[in-house]
């Protein structure tokens, strides 16, 4: 096994990135709704998006497979249909990351939700602006700080995975390896200081990310947001 | 014109009023949680009544009985909720500017800039404004939205009673300039009386009385309140001259009584119109004419009125202008003052205040 250390660090990086983009448009949207709902059902769909942080990742894995193998339904119809495989691809890898970066993503959205006051939406109702616009013009900018503390935890959460991905996605270097794969696979094979390299990239990585998170939370407009004050303390 | 019928339960019983407001500013007075917040709430569209109707002269917005609930932005109705509720992320412009699409330019965003006197304050944050301030632009940001009816949730209330900057001048001028139907919720006696034309009297969730606000506000019972506030005179008054080597400015009233205020270095034009008040406790009554009195503001009137039901009795008098007199009961039957008696009024420079 050799190493190119750019291409797995810019991989790892993309498929990361890949289920956090995947997982933001229905986090956004669910972290709002569980914010501002007073319906009965709110607590079981709260305890549903809960459930990949406490199932263990290889139990997800398994849960993936049943849903995305090649002789699966779901599987079977997007390979039948569009000639697209999953299992075993990096699309696995991105759908794995994707799954476990959902729980902590919609728990910081619909925190950061729940902080604005909810007058301030329904002034802007008043002032004639509908449901939609409002939520662009108000909610979501007041509760910009949050949900990037939200993206760049799940960005880590997903940056780290391993037992969902190893199940679904295989351990294949130069196509669905991150680095987590690849620490596992050197310590097995004995090459502990490649690993402990590969460790502390990961580590440069997710500070990287954290910084700059820190950095765009600063930005004039989003200085008056009193969502989450001080996440990244 | 506005016709509300609406029952809503609350927490500790239920809303259930019926009234049509037809004069320009309507207050809804009564003391705080009798539920006249949930009440402007539903007529905005932001708390939706067991049942009910509430319509804007002929267009119904919400109908139990038609299944009708026009959405608060359907309904072009102008909410200043009690705390402004600014968006804390836009500055001034652009929260005055945010629901300038529904606006037919009747209203234009200068004219309402210039009326409240918030240019200077355009450029900045919320958080850096006075309380005040934030009710201006609050008012401001709802009167650009272009509404047919404004709902406003105690506007002086959010106020320190100290301050200067109050916000009574402002809406009186709005009132005046725009034109625009409004309903004041109030616990506020000189609010009442000096902006609004009628008063609904509102206690644990009905209306219990309606009228004229001086006549409403001074009968005994639910109205009490009367005697147990702090009853300010407000004057509308103009600039007649100042005399600052006299450390005084001389007003007019528009009924034509001419008082002596204090002089301010900041406010210089003459011919300006102002607000001033004058606190019914701070006026003294003498039957006949004073001699030798510091006093600068002397003048003759008419008992009117003597209202006893409160504890204290409020005294009606008729000047160039009418003004109440709070007086002990005890000073009322020893200086035998009844309705018909001539009385003169003495008054400090000082007692009067400028509002505004």
């Amino acid at each position: 096994m050799t190493l190119d250390l750019g291409r797995l660090v810019a991989f790892s990086v993309q498929m990361a990135l890949g289920g956090v983009l995947l997982t933001l448009p229905v986090g956004i949207a669910l972290g709002f709704w569980l914010a501002r709902t007073k319906r009965r059902g709110k607590s079981v769909i709260e305890t549903l998006a809960m459930l990949p942080l406490v199932l263990p990742p290889t139990v997800i894995g398994l849960f993936l497979l049943e849903l995305f193998g090649r002789n699966r339904p779901l599987g079977h119809f997007l390979y039948e249909s569009f000639g697209v495989s999953v299992a075993f691809t990096w699309r696995a890898v991105v759908i794995a990351s994707a799954v476990v970066a959902f729980p902590l993503l919609v728990r910081t959205v619909q925190a950061s939700f729940e902080d604005i006051d909810p007058r301030l939406e329904a002034v802007a109702r008043t002032l004639g602006r509908g449901p939609l616009s409002v939520f662009f013009t108000v909610s979501l900018p007041l509760a910009y700080r949050g949900i990037l503390a939200g993206l760049v935890l799940a960005f880590s959460r997903a940056l780290g995975e391993f037992g969902a991905t190893i199940l679904i996605a295989g351990n294949i270097p130069g196509e669905t390896q991150t680095l987590s794969l690849a620490i596992f696979q050197l310590v097995q094979l004995g090459r502990d200081p490649e690993a402990y390299r590969l460790a502390a990239v990961t580590v440069l990585v997710a500070l990287v990310a954290i910084g700059l998170a820190g950095r765009l939370s600063r930005r004039p407009h989003a200085r008056q947001s009193h969502a989450n004050e001080g996440t990244f303390a | 014109m506005i016709d509300v019928h609406v029952r809503l339960p609350l927490d500790v019983f239920e809303l259930d009023v019926s009234f049509d407001a037809n004069e320009p500013v309507t207050a809804l007075f009564g003391p705080s949680g009798v539920g006249k917040t949930s009440l402007l709430e539903v007529i905005a569209g932001l708390r939706r009544p067991a049942e009910g109707d509430v319509r804007i002269d002929d267009e119904v917005l919400f109908s139990s009985e038609h299944h009708v609930c026009l959405p608060p932005e359907q309904r072009r109705v102008g909410y200043v909720p009690q705390d402004a509720l600014l968006f804390p992320h836009l500055n001034v412009r652009h929260n005055l500017g945010y629901g300038v699409r529904g606006n037919d330019g009747s209203i234009p965003m200068d004219s309402v800039v210039e009326a409240l006197e918030i240019e200077h304050l355009l450029d900045r944050d919320p958080s850096k404004l006075s309380g005040g301030e934030r009710q201006r632009v609050a008012l401001g940001r709802a009167l650009v939205s272009g509404p047919r009816l404004l709902l406003l949730d105690e506007p002086l209330a959010a106020l320190d009673a100290g301050l200067k900057e109050r916000i009574l001048p402002y809406l009186q001028r709005v009132r005046d300039r725009y034109r625009i139907p409004a309903l004041v919720v109030s616990h506020d006696v000189s609010e009442v009386v000096t902006l609004c034309d009628e008063v609904i009297v509102i206690e644990r969730g009905r209306v219990v009385g309606r009228g004229a606000p001086r006549a409403v506000l001074t009968r005994p019972g639910a109205e009490g309140e009367f005697f147990r506030s702090r009853f300010e005179n407000v004057l509308d008054v103009r600039v007649t001259a100042h005399e600052p080597e006299e450390g005084i400015t001389r007003v007019e009233t528009m009924g034509g009584l001419a008082l002596v205020i204090p002089y301010e270095a900041h406010r210089p034009d003459a011919d300006e119109r102002a607000l001033v008040g004058l606190f019914a406790e701070d006026i003294l009554v003498s039957r006949q004419p004073p001699v030798g009195l510091s006093a600068r503001n002397v003048f003759a009137g008419v008992v009117e009125a003597v209202d006893e039901s409160g504890g204290v009795a409020m005294v009606d008098v008729a000047t160039p202008e009418p003004v109440y007199v709070k007086l002990t009961r005890r000073a009322v039957s020893q200086l035998g003052i009844r309705v018909g008696a001539s009385v003169h009024l003495i008054v400090k420079t000082h007692s009067i205040h400028r509002l505004g």
